[in-house]
């Protein structure tokens, strides 16, 4: 299969069009000043990635990815950059210092690296459509398999929801559930107080002068 | 469908992740840099989703749908954090976080 | 399909140090919050589990068993046992130097106590890991509480700024590790490491499949390494840690000078040898040159330090260095074909438990110098310090010739374990990085012992009515546990590294 060739299939058009929309809106995103703009950049970004997912057979995962990304936590930055009055910057790009930029210059490097490795070898290499041509190495497990290669199509809701909660999962997303309580729990007792604590009177922790 | 190789979506997430790490290191503003860790994490979730169907290992989704809950859970106590921090210094700026040094 | 298909109860032992972290670390969170007075209780709480966990891990350790749970995704083996027990040492002492810090709060006391539990948790996670995701996980629910406690007082200026610059960097580190675990997955097909070796990395033949697989698997392999020495503050990636350790609460900053970093190790230790043993040829190298960093650069930051916390921050960042010698030794072995690599994990977990006992005592005496856990305090303050109080001036000194790893202390032994671990690969360059650690180790005295000379060799300064030494009961307690655990290992090493040597045993499954 040629660089040719591929470009030549009708999905070529939607995966470049949500391709070049996530990079672009992602430029947009970082170089904004006005930081509300940057969040709404950011919305455009997230929306072309799930549009990305959605051709790669991840629906029930794009949908998830509307609804929590731009439904809350977009909204969450929206609503702390008005309750903060934070939008513009006063100093932007023009400050960052050397080793800044020395950051972004290995960054490009990897990129770079990226690129000459994905275009040096031959494209046939991981295809669409057909199965694998070495089929992935089996996990050692004995008691799986036969869950994941279910009746239900690749990345339907069912499908995702089986491998959500099969042995190689589950762990995680236990993990993640203690993960989410945690996290509640320590915002709660971070903001708790912040609103009576601004007057004064509340001398919790007061360093030695 | 079976015309677009993996390279093409590594290579975009690539993109954004470089994109969100470059906007991380010379932005000071900690909203926008919290933003541009989100895009980080959006584009390893691409990446996932994307060997998830070279591999056809649905595991690979289900990763994706994880990155999402952490992706919340980091949002949530950041913007905790830039709330308290903006009560003391009045200022959302790395900048002016400069107390701490040797 | 019904739930017992799912879980096996093999599962649940497999997963056992975990599930008695979570759960005394809810029952703590929710006496913590239930009651206004339930402070002391959810302290005791988080106490009791650490004593379970800690308990469980001192009598599995070196018994050669390994159970497996969910689908090899996660392992109960002495590795696991050996990466825990330090962290439920630190925890339960770091419990125990909270109190102070615990009653100067006004709300949220026995969340802290939770919170302290919960990321034990995430560190037995990652002990246990053998998949990239579940260890990810773990690293992600170890932190998140740490960013929170490290911003605990929230009106501190200090405590506020180092929780949101750990947070930022955190975060950032965690994106690019998962970035590094996603490019993995995409070039291998798994994110399970066992899989992983016996598949497409299997005898290190691997990566000649295409240019792509090979570059995606390497710069997944890099990215995995960066992410974790963000968390495990090596060197390039420590700018944050001095940073943080000063301006945390003194309590937090002792809880996260040892867990995270000897969990992190181990981590990066099962993800390297386990799973990416067939790349160690090029991995190897590497941590060779960022051990070499870490260890010097560590050390010069440490030397001038006047403040306490800061100092044993650099500290901290060298000591991380010395452990990974016992990697790089292990790396090497590897790539030459032997079967000895596994050994090298005796020497982690001898290294991070002396650790722990003789940093949390260096740390209990720092949190005595000053009236409150907030903000840093000048290390001169301890001159004179043997005229009042000769058990804490002796207690320091003890810990500080641990740290700088004099003969027969728990830190020498712990350092020597690391060494040998190092040389038993015979490489030329490792006998290179190991004689730089010991130059390292001399250099190190200097700023240890500063110390100790400032409390023995300087008077009191006169005219001075107040005394510097504010001591503390809990504070007292913790050097005196730690003592007993930098003596206990100091003069029995024997010990515990005869019953480690079946450590490395079980590290893989049977064949």
């Amino acid at each position: 299969m040629s660089l040719v060739e591929w470009a030549s299939a009708p999905q070529f058009v939607i995966v470049t069009i949500a391709s070049l929309l996530a990079v672009v809106s992602a430029m947009m995103m970082v170089t904004r000043r006005d930081v509300v703009r940057g969040a709404l950049w950011l919305v455009m970004t997230l929306i072309a990635v799930a549009v990305l997912f959605v051709t790669l057979a991840a629906d029930l995962i794009a949908v998830v990815q509307v609804l929590v990304y731009v439904g809350a936590v977009v909204v969450l930055f929206l609503f702390v950059i008005m309750l903060l009055a934070a939008g513009k910057e006063p100093a932007s790009l023009r400050n960052a210092g050397p080793g800044r930029w020395a950051s972004v210059a290995v960054a490009f490097g990897l990129l770079c690296l990226f690129v000459a490795a994905g275009f040096s070898g031959d494209l046939p290499q991981l295809q669409w459509g057909q199965a694998p041509t070495a089929p992935p190495p089996a996990r050692p497990s004995p008691t799986q398999g036969d869950v994941i290669a279910s009746a239900h199509p690749f990345g339907s809701p069912a499908n995702v929801g089986q491998a959500l909660f099969s042995a190689e999962n589950v762990l995680t997303l236990e993990v993640i559930s203690i993960l989410l309580i945690a996290a509640m729990v320590g915002v709660m007792v971070l903001a708790k107080g912040l609103r009576y604590d601004s007057q004064a009177g509340d001398t919790e922790g007061e360093r030695e002068a | 469908m079976q015309f677009v190789p993996l390279q093409v979506y590594i290579l975009v997430a690539a993109l954004l992740f470089t994109i969100g790490a470059a906007g991380f290191c010379t932005r000071r503003n900690v909203l926008v840099m919290l933003m541009c860790v989100e895009l980080m994490l959006t584009s390893a979730s691409l990446v996932f989703v994307a060997a998830a169907r070279a591999h056809t290992d649905v595991n690979g989704q289900v990763i994706a749908l994880f990155l999402i809950a952490l992706a919340a859970v980091e949002v949530a106590v950041g913007l905790a954090l830039v709330v308290a921090v903006f009560h003391n210094r009045r200022s959302v700026d790395v900048d002016t976080m400069s107390d701490l040094k040797g | 399909m019904s739930g017992f298909e799912i879980v096996q109860p093999s599962d649940l032992g497999a997963v056992l140090l975990i599930l008695i972290m979570v759960l005394f670390g809810l029952a703590s969170l929710l006496v913590g919050s239930l009651f206004r007075q339930g402070t002391g209780m959810s302290a005791w709480i988080s106490a009791v589990g650490f004593i379970l966990t800690g308990t469980v891990c001192a009598i599995s350790l070196g018994r050669g068993e390994r159970a497996e749970g969910f689908a090899s995704g996660y392992v109960l083996d002495d590795l696991t046992y050996g990466l825990v027990l330090p962290c439920a040492v630190a925890g339960l002492l770091s419990i125990l130097l909270s109190l102070r810090y615990l009653q100067s709060l006004k709300h949220g006391a026995g969340e802290f106590c939770g919170l302290m539990a919960l990321a034990t948790a995430g560190m037995a996670v990652m002990a246990g890991a053998q998949d990239l995701v579940v260890g990810f996980f773990g690293v992600e629910l170890l932190s998140v509480p740490l960013y929170i406690m490290a911003a605990y007082s929230r009106r501190d200026r200090l405590s506020n700024e180092a929780g949101l610059k750990y947070l930022m960097i955190g975060s950032v580190s965690s994106a690019i590790l998962v970035f590094g675990i996603a490019l993995s997955y995409a070039a291998l097909g798994t994110t399970n490491i066992i899989a992983m070796a016996d598949g497409r990395l299997a005898a290190g033949a691997a990566l000649a499949e295409s240019p792509f697989t090979s570059v995606t698997a390497l710069v997944g392999l890099g990215l995995i390494i960066v992410g974790l020495g963000f968390k495990a503050a090596l060197v390039p990636f420590h700018m944050w840690c001095p940073d943080v350790y000063q301006g945390a609460p003194t309590p937090v900053t002792t809880f996260f000078s040892v867990g995270p970093k000897v969990a992190t190790v181990g981590l990066l230790y099962r993800v390297l040898l386990v799973g990416f043993g067939g790349l160690a040829e090029w991995w190897a190298p590497v941590l060779g040159v960022v051990a070499v960093l870490t260890m010097t650069v560590g050390n010069l930051g440490a030397l001038l330090q006047p403040q306490g916390k800061r100092m044993l921050a650099y500290s901290g960042i060298a000591h991380a260095g010395y452990m990974l010698l016992a990697v790089i030794g292990a790396g090497v072995l590897y790539a030459k074909g032997s079967d000895d690599w596994a050994a090298a994990s005796v020497a982690i977990v001898f290294y991070g438990l002396s650790y722990s006992f003789m940093n949390l005592g260096a740390f209990a005496a720092i949190s005595q110098l000053g009236p409150s856990d907030l903000g840093d305090v000048d290390l001169d303050r301890l001159k004179g310090l043997h005229v009042h109080r000769p058990f804490a001036a002796a207690g320091l000194t003890l810990f500080m010739i641990s740290l700088t790893g004099i003969p027969i202390t728990a830190g020498f032994w712990g350092k020597l374990s690391v060494f040998s671990a190092a040389l038993s690969s015979g490489a030329g360059w490792v006998w290179a990085i190991v004689i730089i650690a010991a130059i390292n180790s001399a250099i190190s005295a200097y700023y240890y012992l500063r110390p100790v000379a400032y409390s023995y060799m300087w008077e009191p300064e006169a005219g001075e009515s107040g005394e510097t030494w504010i001591p503390t009961q809990s504070g007292s307690w913790v050097m005196a546990a730690a003592g007993i655990g930098v003596l206990g290992l100091a003069l029995l090493p024997a010990v515990i590294l005869n019953a480690a040597d079946a450590i490395g045993q079980s590290l893989l499954p049977p064949p």
